[in-house]
């Protein structure tokens, strides 16, 4: 049972003029499983070191189990980590590298013996025991990292770009064995990374980061469906939410050169009109997988059009992309498969404005 | 006719190897020469009987070891290899553990005076031991430290300090910060990370640097003439010196008898260390 609290916390570097980190506020709950997200740079490693205690914290207070942490050593913390660079130790052998943190706390011969190959077990490691990190795969030394965080068995567990090193397979493969990892050991996790998808797949909780600042926290579902600024939606989903900047008036709205004219739904219209947008211009998002070009789609929903030509088409297997562009306007649009069309050709876009999203054009904080 | 071409192109390729090889060899050989040919008179000479036909190459005997057999027995040599020795263990122990955990700390840890302290050590060991010859000699005398080993040892240790330590340094710099701070989370103390984690990851400079330590005291001449006096009380390089010192009784042969029996601890150290000398210990650690 742990929970651990970041209460305004700060991190601001010996040499440096702004705060990496700024009034950082999460309660993690026992057995989470959260996600730092965000662009290299936005604080998230730094953020997890703090925790770790390899950083400082400028101001604020780190609670473990209600007591405040700030001063501990990271030896005293009792949490587990496992760095982007794996950093095995290159002069011990796969099995050493898994004990030394079990030596180091005095368990017994046996003890460590059972635990060292319980955790090779789970992560298939058994044979390459013996083996140097040096003669293992990257694959494999990214599993040794991970059997020596977990055959510590400590309550936290930290994990900064785990997988990014890896190929594009290897990687799918070890984000599934991570997420089982989780599941069997239910240990408090912290994940942190640059990869959306791997946020959106592992975490019960995200927090998207940008600029040493938080800007959303939530379940993969609740930044998914209502993103809180231009930020998250740009961020989260690949592709990413494609914007518009257009002007609202009576029922409509329309972009800049009036290459189309939307009908917005009833109740987001009320909602848009009540923030007093009437006349006003805003940011207009729409993930690609709400544009369509079925046609019984645009034939139902004939107020919901966009003509536009496709500059680039990509046919994914069950999929494709149109990146299309309309005015001076670039969007994507997801689409059937059986509906990829040639680069050049002008197609009508259905856009399904129930699933709008529209923020404010000087914040970009979400309005509806 | 496509067939000639490939043999035309295939018989150019063989001719450039050939160049390329024959002069690399060349060098080699020529290089070698240089190295080989006042090594071969040195051991001939040392195994010969008269100092008449010394310093000639020539591969004719008598053959004898009376040189050696005089060197010990008449002379002072062995009570000068025995000094030397000690100076040259004692140097490379203290300067080696001095010279690491300086280095360590210059690597890991900042404080205050860290980048004044490195960049002193930079202009101070710019300054020849030749400039400082007199100013030893006021210290040693200050001291009471002429004619002391003890006084040799901390020159020969405080010379080498500065430079090694930033050999040291560097070397330490190129051992990821990641492996300290894994160890640390694993538990590690600062004392742990250095002696379990990072030390023998630099194995191979420490090496080096040993080998170096206690090659000095073999190899200085005068450091060990200034400030060593009685006759029992020199090194090696000082002693061998007094049997060609005599213009009139230039004892060549037992001057190269001697100076080859110097090579034995030092070939014998370089061959126990050989082993540490490979680069590359941190590979496999990080990301590949």
């Amino acid at each position: 049972m742990v929970e651990l609290n970041l209460e305004h916390i700060y991190k601001k570097y010996d040499n440096a003029d702004d705060y990496s980190v700024t009034d950082f506020n999460l309660d993690i709950k026992d057995r989470e499983f959260i996600v730092f997200v965000g662009p290299s740079g936005c604080g998230k490693s730094t953020t997890l070191r703090m925790i770790a205690g390899l950083e400082d914290i400028t101001k604020g207070e780190l609670k473990i189990d209600g007591s405040i942490v700030n001063d501990e050593a990271p030896k005293d913390r009792d949490i587990a980590m496992v760095f982007q660079n794996y950093a095995l130790y290159p002069h011990m052998t796969v099995y050493d590298n898994m004990a030394f943190g079990l030596k180091l706390r005095k368990y017994s011969k046996e003890k460590i013996d059972k635990q060292v190959h319980h955790a090779a077990d789970i992560l298939g490691l058994e044979e390459y025991l013996d083996r140097k990190p040096a003669a293992l795969s990257g694959g494999q030394r990214q599993r040794v990292a991970l059997g020596r965080a977990i055959v510590r068995d400590a309550p936290i567990f930290l994990l900064d770009e785990p997988l990014s090193n890896l190929d594009a397979k290897l990687r799918v493969t070890m984000r599934a064995q991570v997420a089982k990892l989780h599941q069997d050991l239910k240990t408090t996790t912290i994940y942190v990374t640059h990869d959306q998808t791997e946020a959106m797949t592992m975490a019960d909780r995200i927090v998207v980061m940008k600029d040493g600042k938080v800007q959303q926290i939530g379940t993969p579902q609740e930044v998914y469906d209502q993103p809180t600024n231009v930020f998250v939606g740009g961020f989260i989903g690949s592709p990413a939410m494609n914007f518009f900047n257009v002007t609202l008036d009576g029922q409509y709205i329309y972009d800049e050169g009036k290459n189309f004219n939307l009908k917005v739904p009833e109740g987001c219209l009320k909602v848009l009109k009540e923030k007093g947008y009437d006349k006003q211009k805003l940011i207009f998002g729409i993930r690609p997988e709400d544009m369509h070009t079925e046609q019984a789609f645009i034939e139902t929903f004939p107020e919901s059009q966009v003509k536009a030509t496709v500059s680039v088409s990509e046919l994914l297997g069950a999929e494709s992309q149109l990146y299309s562009k309309v005015g001076d306007t670039e969007f994507v649009c997801k689409v059937d498969a059986r509906d990829f069309v040639q680069p050049g050709t002008e197609v009508t876009v259905g856009v399904d404005l129930n699933k709008a999203h529209f923020f404010d054009l000087k914040s970009e904080e979400s309005v509806y | 006719m496509a067939k000639q071409v490939h043999t035309k192109g295939e018989s150019s390729i063989k001719r450039s190897r050939f160049f390329k090889h024959f002069f690399t060899y060349l060098f080699l050989i020529f290089l070698s020469l240089i190295i080989i040919y006042p090594l071969l008179i040195t051991i001939l000479t040392a195994f010969k009987n008269s100092d008449v036909v010394a310093f000639t190459l020539s591969f004719q005997g008598p053959w004898t070891l009376k040189n050696f057999h005089e060197l010990f027995a008449t002379t002072l040599y062995g009570k000068w290899y025995w000094n030397t020795l000690v100076i040259s263990v004692a140097t490379m122990v203290i300067l080696v553990a001095v010279v690491t955990l300086a280095g360590y700390t210059y690597s890991r840890y900042s404080f205050a005076g860290r980048k004044w302290s490195l960049t002193f050590f930079l202009v101070v060991q710019m300054v020849p031991t030749m400039a400082a010859l007199t100013a030893f000699y006021v210290l040693g005398m200050l001291l009471n430290g002429l004619d002391h080993y003890w006084f040799l040892t901390l020159i020969y240790i405080g010379g080498g300090i500065p430079m090694n330590t930033w050999l040291m340094k560097g070397y330490f710099d190129t051992v990821p910060y990641d492996f300290d701070e894994s160890a640390k989370l694993d538990g590690a103390g600062n004392f742990t990370i250095f002696w379990k984690i990072v030390m023998p990851l630099v194995k191979p400079m420490i090496a080096v640097q040993a080998l170096w330590a206690f090659m000095g005291p073999f190899g200085d001449f005068m450091l060990a003439r200034y400030l060593l006096r009685e006759e029992s009380n020199l090194t090696v390089a000082v002693g061998l010196q007094e049997f060609i010192s005599d213009p009139k009784d230039q004892q060549v042969a037992l001057f190269a008898a001697g100076a080859i029996l110097i090579a034995l601890p030092i070939c014998a150290l370089f061959f126990y260390l050989q082993k540490y000398f490979v680069t590359g210990l941190t590979a496999g650690g990080s990301k590949g």
